[in-house]
């Protein structure tokens, strides 16, 4: 008979395994835990599990350092030595030597020398483990299936598995993997694909099975799920090839904002222990160029008046607003507040809205009346997914926020419909 | 365009319903309202719909209750935007768009240089 109904217990449990799978990464419990000689363990085992060739296993601090490190043996160095900084292609090096053998290294580039690169990363995935992790998920997966209800396989996910997919992988995981592929291209080097499986990716699916493993008793393979489970413990993500394996360990620090995204406005929102880090403003990544100039209003200034994105702009914004004030950010514009107006849409969404001028005129800004010697002046609006602070450039004309909030609407939209969303995200 | 002020927004894509479809209006394959090469993401609507294309955006026959996603190229999948579903969110959280016909835009900005209004760009 199928299980239809949490007992107490049970439903207590449920937050209980949400927080003990977020604090895995968010308390830092596996970059505290695992030993570089426990993860090269891991990873052999993991090999052997797929039956695949005893691979050599190099431990990296970060998804950056496995990318420079696959590059340095590879590739002609010297290519990667141009790309590179020195400090930080020799501190790679010096881990990744200390680890593999000369013999190894020769094997692997001239593997890699006979291979197009796009055929060495199908072979990752063919490699190890793709088919064989599906069907360990569907095997577990059809035993919860016939043996729990879907109501309850829905309160589980709801309340585990769906929450830590988004803040693991959604949130955090798929941000980093992101900006270092920007990174690596940037550079000219070749960015090689991380593996598909045993990664913070799969904490979400894990977490779910996990529950149910431990609460119902319910798993025949329960011993392949916690073989797994050890797996991804031991790796935030890598490069499996074959006979190689590359790993990082996961990050010593992250900074989120109230709505679960990286974020910090005075230091970097997630770092590795090799002191690779990425700057993110609620969620959106910005370079650290930008982010360290935006430290100090003067520079921030230059900064946010050369920039057009506007995603980049509302991070310049919050970065201010978040370190000096209101008050700062009137001071790195040299503006004076306009107009302010309080405006209520509909489920009890309330949107505030201001108008800002600059106190200096210039002579080359024009009104939309084409008029010249004007203000700079901006209608600010706060995102109500994110919290953005976004200033958006406008007229100087206008003294009512609201009309103004109109007037950058569509052009189509005419200027007596009211301002008024039924729902904003 | 006859608006019935039954209006949304989802980051800087702003929908408008109105009362038909206007006469002028070519249907379009499904695609993206907005996309942004700087972060890869796209606004997208999911469902079962029709798409036209219009001098200043889209106009939008949602079928039936459709589901508006930000999200990443990387989370489409063969399905594309046929199917109802929601995606992992980039920035902005999904939004269900009820059946009807709508209008959507993007929000405008002021260039004061050159004096003409222009699409945010993010």
């Amino acid at each position: 008979m199928k299980i239809t109904k949490l007992t107490k217990e049970q439903e207590n449990n449920l937050a209980v395994y949400r927080d003990k799978w977020l604090n895995k990464i968010f308390n830092y419990e596996l970059y505290n835990s695992k030993s570089i000689e426990s993860i090269q363990n891991s990873g052999k085992e993991l090999y052997k599990f797929f039956n695949l060739k005893k691979p050599q296993v190099i431990v990296m601090d970060s998804p950056y350092s496995c990318q420079i490190a696959i590059n340095l043996l590879t590739q002609v160095k010297n290519q990667v030595r141009d790309q590179v900084k020195n400090q930080v292609k020799n501190q790679i090096w010096n881990q990744v030597r200390d680890q593999v053998k000369n013999q190894v290294r020769d094997q692997v580039e001239n593997q890699v020398k006979n291979q197009v690169r796009d055929q060495v990363r199908d072979q990752i995935e063919v490699q190890v483990g793709t088919q064989v992790m599906h069907q360990i998920i569907d095997q577990i997966w059809n035993q919860i299936r016939d043996q729990i209800k879907n109501g309850v396989r829905d309160q589980v996910g709801n309340q585990i598995s769906d929450q830590i997919e988004d803040q693991v992988r959604n949130q955090v995981g798929s941000q980093v993997v992101g900006t270092v592929f920007n990174k690596v291209i940037d550079q000219k080097l070749n960015y090689f694909s991380f593996s598909s499986y045993i990664n913070y990716s799969d904490f979400g699916w894990l977490s779910f099975y996990n529950y149910f493993n431990e609460n119902f008793n319910i798993i025949s393979i329960s011993d392949i799920l916690n073989k797994v489970i050890s797996f991804v413990e031991h790796s935030f993500m890598s490069i499996q090839l074959e006979g190689l394996l590359i790993v990082s360990r996961y990050p010593n620090f992250i900074s989120r904002n109230s709505n679960n995204d990286l974020h910090n406005t005075t230091r970097s929102a997630i770092s590795f222990a090799d002191g690779y880090e990425q700057f993110y403003v609620n969620g959106r990544s910005i370079s650290k160029e930008i982010f360290e100039n935006c430290q100090e209003i003067d520079s921030a200034k230059i900064i946010f008046q050369n920039e057009t994105n506007e995603d980049v702009k509302a991070a310049i914004i919050t970065i201010i607003k978040e370190n000096f004030g209101n008050e700062g950010l009137l001071e790195m514009l040299d503006a004076i507040v306009i107009d302010t107006k309080q405006i209520n849409h509909s489920n009890g969404y309330t949107e505030t809205i201001r108008l800002l001028q600059s106190k200096q005129k210039y002579s080359f800004l024009q009104n939309s009346k084409g008029k010249l010697n004007q203000p700079y002046a901006w209608i600010e609006m706060t995102c109500p997914s994110t919290g953005s602070v976004y200033l958006i450039d406008t007229c100087p004309t206008f003294t009512n926020a609201l009309e103004c909030a109109k007037w950058h609407r569509p052009n189509e939209i005419p200027l007596e419909l009211e301002y008024l969303w039924l729902s904003a995200n | 365009m006859k608006f019935k002020n039954k209006n949304f927004h989802q980051g800087d894509t702003q929908w408008f319903e109105i009362e038909e479809i206007p006469s002028n209006c070519k249907k379009i394959e499904k695609q993206f309202i907005a996309a942004s090469e700087r972060s890869g993401s796209f606004h997208a609507l999911f469902g079962n719909y029709d798409m036209y294309s219009h001098k200043s955006g889209f106009i939008l026959e949602a079928k039936e209750e459709c589901v508006l996603n930000h999200s990443l190229k990387q989370y489409l999948d063969t399905a594309g935007m046929e199917t109802k579903t929601v995606l992992p969110k980039k920035d902005h959280r999904h939004t269900i768009v009820p059946k009807g016909i709508y209008f959507v835009g993007i929000q405008q900005r002021f260039d004061p240089l050159q004096n003409i209004k222009k699409r945010v760009i993010d």
